[in-house]
């Protein structure tokens, strides 16, 4: 039985990683990491599933920066003898994992998918060279692996694990300063609890034909979400309402891709979608090899058809 | 004067990957290479900040021989001199020894201050090298970089988090992944590309290194990939083809009868 180590700096991500372990049927140790009073967070991971609640409270750990979070999922790491350290794929995460892994000579698999733990490592399959092929990866002793959000229920039955307020802990000297933060400004709706989203993607000529996409989404009661290119790079459609590897991973009742290829940035953000809908011109696009339905043809021509037809069969 | 060190790699580009699908098969044959796309930024963020704030470049690559041709794109950008790390040894290596063979190869470099990598390669986006070279070179980390700021021996980044930007300082040495966001990467001139023929390119191997060999290849490695196949999707996969109008109207209709659009 593997000890199972798990961290994310989001809470409540963090549940789901206890759902992952209880798979892979381990004795599950949480990290709790921050500074000033932590209970609230130890509270909200004191699940079934659970065995301990490592809380490491410390005024380098404020921001969870990626060396002083180092630093203590080392001490915790130790503590427990982990052989598995799962972690979940925020921008924090990942940025650890890998620093992390480092320090303690471990493998280190981020994104994994179908993760499975053996004797003394374990296996698991991602998707790399752009989402055209999946690799079967097998890791030795301790490993470090990152695991993309929403893939698990949150583990929800209250139990009471065991406390473990550590004291002892001196983290070496941390040279990083937050000098600023600037959150994103709110979107009006949040793709991540939409059951129903449009995408828009490349397939786009310029930011006002998006406008039939807004369309298409009031007619079904969807929201609208983009591919990184039309967020980060060209700026049509604001950051909040990026679907993706880099944005918000999401998995909505239904997923219609309009214009997008489906690169694995983008396939990772909504491949645990109920059903997809992709529409592309090309008809070798990465994306009509994930979706349930599927129509090969020019975007602008066929959405207005869509929300037509969509009006039509709703009485809308 | 800041003393730069970019990593980047040399890739195949998988947007010419031929899938067989039919046969579960990836043919790599004749698949052209590049520099891995993000990995672009970072050589074109070390570019401006020698711009802005003086200084050199030095680029490095580990990867087989003919990563060269990458090596030549890389110091017709603007890198100085190169380092092209490349050894049999190397081969099938994961990302953690990756970065302790890139941490050896920066070490021999007389002097480094600025360390830029990108976030992530496109060929397995695991986004593992930058920490763990930071890591082993035992400097801090300023990750997912939007915009780089140089003040004398202090460097400010802005970082693009999922929840907002957080600005972060720190004093050199420092590693910097960038985020794609960053910059939009330069084509070298033709001139500049004749002249990446006369800038520096010297070849180190493991033993020049002198590496722990039990850290570095496949025996190093902690993880390895035990099999590459093509994603069997359990999806439905109806593709409807044809005129724009009856597509329309069969995806309506399916969805519908779904219940999944109500």
């Amino acid at each position: 039985m593997p000890n199972i180590l798990i961290f994310s700096d989001v809470a409540e991500s963090c549940l789901e990683l206890v759902t992952l372990g209880q798979k892979l049927g381990g004795k599950i140790s949480a990290a709790v990491l921050g500074a000033g009073d932590l209970s609230l967070t130890s509270q909200k991971l004191s699940v079934e599933g659970v065995s301990n609640i490592y809380e490491i409270s410390h005024e380098s750990l404020q921001n969870l920066l990626a060396g002083p979070a180092t630093d203590a999922l080392d001490y915790i790491s130790k503590k427990v003898q982990s052989d598995l350290i799962l972690i979940c794929s925020t921008k924090k995460g990942k940025e650890l994992a890998g620093r992390l892994a480092a320090r303690l000579k471990a493998g280190c698999i981020a994104d994994a998918m179908k993760l499975s733990a053996q004797d003394n490592g374990c296996t698991a399959d991602r998707l790399v060279w752009g989402g055209n092929a999946i690799a079967t990866v097998a890791s030795k002793g301790t490993t470090v692996v990152t695991i993309p959000l929403r893939a698990y229920e949150r583990a929800s039955n209250p139990a009471s694990p065991q406390i473990i307020k550590v004291s002892d802990f001196s983290p070496r000297p941390n040279k990083v300063g937050v000098i600023g933060k600037k959150e994103k400004p709110k979107g009006q709706v949040s793709i991540k609890d939409a059951e129903i989203i449009v995408s828009a993607g490349r397939g786009f000529k310029k930011k006002e034909d998006l406008s039939m996409l807004d369309d298409l989404a009031k007619v079904i009661n969807g929201v609208v979400g983009a591919s990184r290119p039309l967020t980060s790079d060209l700026g049509w459609v604001s950051e909040d309402r990026q679907v993706g590897l880099s944005g918000t991973t999401v998995k909505p009742k239904l997923y219609i891709a309009v214009g997008i290829s489906g690169q694995i940035q983008h396939l990772t953000g909504m491949r645990e979608s109920k059903v997809i809908v992709a529409i592309n011109m090309d008809k070798n696009a990465p994306i009509f090899q994930e979706c349930d339905y599927g129509i090969v043809g020019d975007l602008y021509a066929v959405v207005p058809e869509l929300t037509k037809d969509f009006k039509a069969q709703l009485g809308r | 004067m800041p003393e730069i060190v970019v990593c980047f790699k040399h890739v195949i580009d998988e947007t010419e990957l031929k899938i067989d699908r039919a046969n579960n098969k990836i043919n790599f044959e004749g698949a052209k290479t590049k520099i891995s796309d993000d990995d672009k930024n970072a050589i074109e963020e070390a570019v401006r900040i020698k711009e802005k704030n003086g200084g050199s470049i030095t680029a490095v690559c580990v990867g087989g021989p003919d990563a060269k041709k990458s090596v030549k794109e890389a110091l017709a950008m603007g890198c100085d001199r190169a380092r092209l790390v490349s050894d049999p040894v190397f081969q099938d290596e994961d990302g953690i020894a990756t970065a302790y063979v890139l941490s050896q190869a920066i070490k021999k470099i007389s002097k480094f201050e600025i360390v830029i990598t990108s976030t992530g390669t496109t060929d397995s986006y695991s986004g593992i090298v930058g920490p763990a070279l930071a890591e082993f070179l035992d400097i801090p980390q300023l990750t997912f970089a939007s915009k780089v700021i140089l003040n004398g021996n202090k460097i400010t980044v802005d970082r693009l988090l999922e929840v907002g930007v957080e600005t972060v300082e720190t004093e050199l040495p420092a590693l910097v992944t960038v985020s794609r966001e960053i910059n939009q990467p330069r084509f070298p001139t033709l001139l500049q590309i004749m002249g990446a023929g006369k800038k520096e390119l010297v070849e180190w191997n493991a033993t020049t290194l002198g590496v722990d060999m039990a850290m570095v290849g496949k025996s190093g490695s902690k993880v390895e990939v035990t099999a590459l196949n093509v994603p069997k999707s359990s999806r439905k996969k109806l593709i409807f083809e044809g005129n724009p109008g009856e597509s329309a109207a069969k995806l309506a209709d399916a969805l519908v009868k779904e219940g999944v659009v109500k």
